[in-house]
C-alpha cells in the first residue's frame, strides 16, 4: 500500500513542480508525460534542458520546448551544442563549458522545409558559355 | 473448423487411424505421440476431482479472477517505469561517429577545407558527390560546385574517410527530412551552411574520435 | 492527441497549395523572393531574364554570407626568421603536412589552410598588413591539438 501512497506524493510534486493542475495538464497534453529534473539552462530559443540521473540513459535528459511554439515544436530547433549534450555526446552542458563562437558561425536554424523559406537548390557554378549577341548595325 | 479440429472430433477408430498417420509435424499437436514431451498443465475431469478442487474452479470462473490478474498486471506496469523514449523531448545516445547530415567544415580562420581534391567524389559508391573547381581570385584552388544528391547517398561515411582535409563530414543531424525531393539536392552553399551551423558539435565529435582514426 | 492537432495546424492550407489556381490579381501580389540577387561566393548569380529564377517564386535563394576569400585575407601574416616553415593546420585535425619555402620576397600561401608566410627581412607592414610572429602561430595550432 505504501507504494501507492508514495506515487500519489509523487503526482503531488510533479503537478507542484509544473506550477499547478492547470500548467501541470497543459503539459502532459503537449509533451505526453511528466518528469521532474533539475534545470541545466535554457538555450538562445527559450528551449529548457533538465536532466534527472534517476531515469536510465535516453530518459535522463530531456527538452521542455519554448512555450511560443505550442504544440509546433520539431526537434531540429535543438541547438547543436545543447544536442551533443541531450544526445549524449557529452556531459557538460554548454553552460558548463562554453565555447566561443567563430565569427563565420552560422545562426541555429530549424528544419524548414515546406515553409516559405525553405531550401531551394540551384548551381553554384557561372554559365561556362555566353551567348553571342549579334553587333547591331 | 480446421481440418486438424475434425479429426479430433472424429469417431475414435479414424482418430487412432489419423494419429497413426499423421505427418511428422503435427506430433506435438496430439498428447504423448510424438518425439516432443507435453507440459501443459493437465486439467483432471471433473469426475475425479475433490469438493475443494471443484469450489476452486468453480470460484475463478466466478468472480473473474483470471481477467482481475489480468487487469493488476497493466495496472501495475502502468506504476512502473517507461521503457520507451519520448521523443522528440527525450533522445537515445548518439555515438562520435555517427553519419547524419553532410556538411563543409572550415578552418578557424574562416577558409574552406576543401581543395577539390576530388577524392569524396572517386569513392562515393552511389556516385551522389558531383564537384567542379576553379581558380579562385586570390589563386587558390577550391570548389566553384560540390553537390551531394541525398537521396542518393548511402551514407557509407567514405566521403569523410576519404577527405585528407575533414572538410566532408557525416554530421550528427538527422533531422533534415523534407517535403519534396528537391530539396535534398544540396549544392555548395547549403552545405557550407550546415558547416557553420553545426561547427560546435562537430568539432566536438572529431575530437573525441581522431586518436582512434 | 498533440501530435493530431499539431499535424492539424501543419497543413499548408494558406500556403503554396492555391498558387496552380491564382489569378493574375493573386500574381501580381508575389513578393519578390529573399536574395536571389546576391552573388555567390562562387561568382553565381540568374540573370535578369533567366526562367531558371521561377524556382524561387515565394522561397529564398540560400547564400552562405561567408566568403571565404575574405576571410582569409583577414588572416595575418605570419612572419618567420627562417627559409622553411611547415603548416598542417593543428595536426590530426588539420591537413596533410607541408613544407613552404620563403627565399622568395613575397608572402607565400599554404595551398591547404590558406596561411600566409613571409620571412622576417621581407616584411613591409604597409604592403602585407598585419603580422604575427611565427612562436605566436604555433602556439595557435598547439591550441588546436588540444
Amino acid at each position: 500500500m505504501s507504494i501507492y501512497l508514495q506515487k500519489l506524493r509523487e503526482v503531488q510534486q510533479l503537478v507542484k513542480h509544473h506550477g499547478g493542475l492547470k500548467a501541470a495538464f497543459l503539459t502532459l497534453y503537449k509533451t505526453d508525460g511528466l518528469k521532474m529534473g533539475e534545470h541545466k539552462g535554457t538555450d538562445q530559443f527559450g528551449n529548457r534542458y533538465y536532466e534527472n540521473k534517476k531515469f536510465f540513459i535516453g530518459r535522463s535528459r530531456w527538452v521542455e520546448f519554448t512555450d511560443g511554439v505550442g504544440v509546433d515544436y520539431d526537434a531540429s530547433m535543438i541547438p547543436p551544442e545543447w544536442r551533443s549534450w541531450l544526445q549524449y555526446s557529452r556531459d557538460e552542458t554548454p553552460v558548463d563549458k562554453t565555447v566561443a563562437p567563430k565569427k563565420w558561425h552560422g545562426p541555429h536554424i530549424d528544419n524548414r522545409s515546406g515553409m516559405a523559406d525553405q531550401y531551394v537548390p540551384y548551381s553554384t557554378t557561372r554559365p561556362k558559355i555566353q551567348a553571342w549577341t549579334p553587333p547591331r548595325q | 473448423m480446421s481440418a486438424l479440429g475434425r479429426i479430433f472430433l472424429a469417431p475414435r477408430p479414424i482418430y487412432q487411424a489419423a494419429v497413426r498417420l499423421q505427418p511428422r509435424c503435427l506430433y506435438n499437436t496430439v498428447q504423448g505421440k510424438g518425439d516432443f514431451i507435453d507440459v501443459s498443465l493437465k486439467e483432471k475431469a471433473p469426475t475425479d476431482r475433490t469438493l475443494r478442487e471443484t469450489a476452486d474452479v468453480y470460484g475463478v470462473g466466478f468472480f473473474i479472477a483470471e481477467l482481475f490478474k489480468g487487469f493488476s498486471i497493466a495496472n501495475s506496469m502502468v506504476l512502473r517505469e517507461q521503457a520507451t523514449i519520448n521523443y522528440p523531448f527525450e533522445k537515445g545516445p548518439l555515438s562520435p561517429r555517427f553519419r547524419g547530415e553532410h556538411a563543409l567544415r572550415r578552418y578557424p580562420s574562416g577558409e574552406e577545407r576543401c581543395i577539390a581534391c576530388k577524392l569524396c567524389e572517386a569513392v562515393c559508391p552511389a556516385q551522389a558527390i558531383t564537384i567542379e573547381a576553379e581558380t579562385r581570385a586570390d589563386g587558390s584552388r577550391r570548389t566553384t560546385r560540390y553537390d551531394i544528391d541525398m537521396t542518393k547517398c548511402i551514407y557509407c561515411g567514405f566521403c569523410q574517410e576519404a577527405c585528407p582535409v575533414d572538410a566532408i563530414v557525416e554530421g550528427p543531424n538527422f533531422e533534415f527530412s523534407t517535403e519534396t525531393h528537391e530539396e535534398l539536392l544540396y549544392n555548395k552553399e547549403k552545405l557550407l551552411s550546415n558547416g557553420d551551423q553545426w561547427e560546435a558539435a562537430i568539432a566536438n565529435n572529431l575530437e573525441a574520435d581522431y586518436l582512434y582514426r | 492527441m498533440a501530435s493530431l492537432v499539431r499535424g492539424l495546424s501543419r497543413l499548408p492550407l494558406n500556403k503554396s497549395v492555391f498558387r496552380g489556381i491564382s489569378t493574375s490579381s493573386r500574381l501580381s501580389a508575389v513578393k519578390e523572393p529573399a536574395n536571389v540577387d546576391t552573388v555567390t561566393h562562387t561568382g553565381q548569380v540568374y540573370e535578369k531574364d533567366d526562367y531558371r529564377r521561377a524556382r524561387f517564386v515565394d522561397k529564398e535563394r540560400l547564400v552562405n554570407p561567408n566568403f571565404a576569400i575574405d576571410l582569409i585575407a583577414e588572416d595575418p601574416v605570419v612572419v618567420c626568421n627562417r627559409r622553411r616553415v611547415s603548416s598542417n593546420s593543428g595536426g590530426a585535425l588539420g591537413h596533410p603536412k607541408v613544407f613552404i619555402n620563403l627565399d622568395k620576397p613575397e608572402v607565400s600561401i599554404c595551398g591547404y589552410s590558406g596561411r600566409k608566410f613571409i620571412q622576417t627581412k621581407y616584411y613591409d607592414p604597409a604592403k602585407h598588413g598585419p603580422s604575427i610572429t611565427y612562436e605566436q602561430y604555433l602556439a595557435e595550432m598547439e591550441a588546436i591539438k588540444s
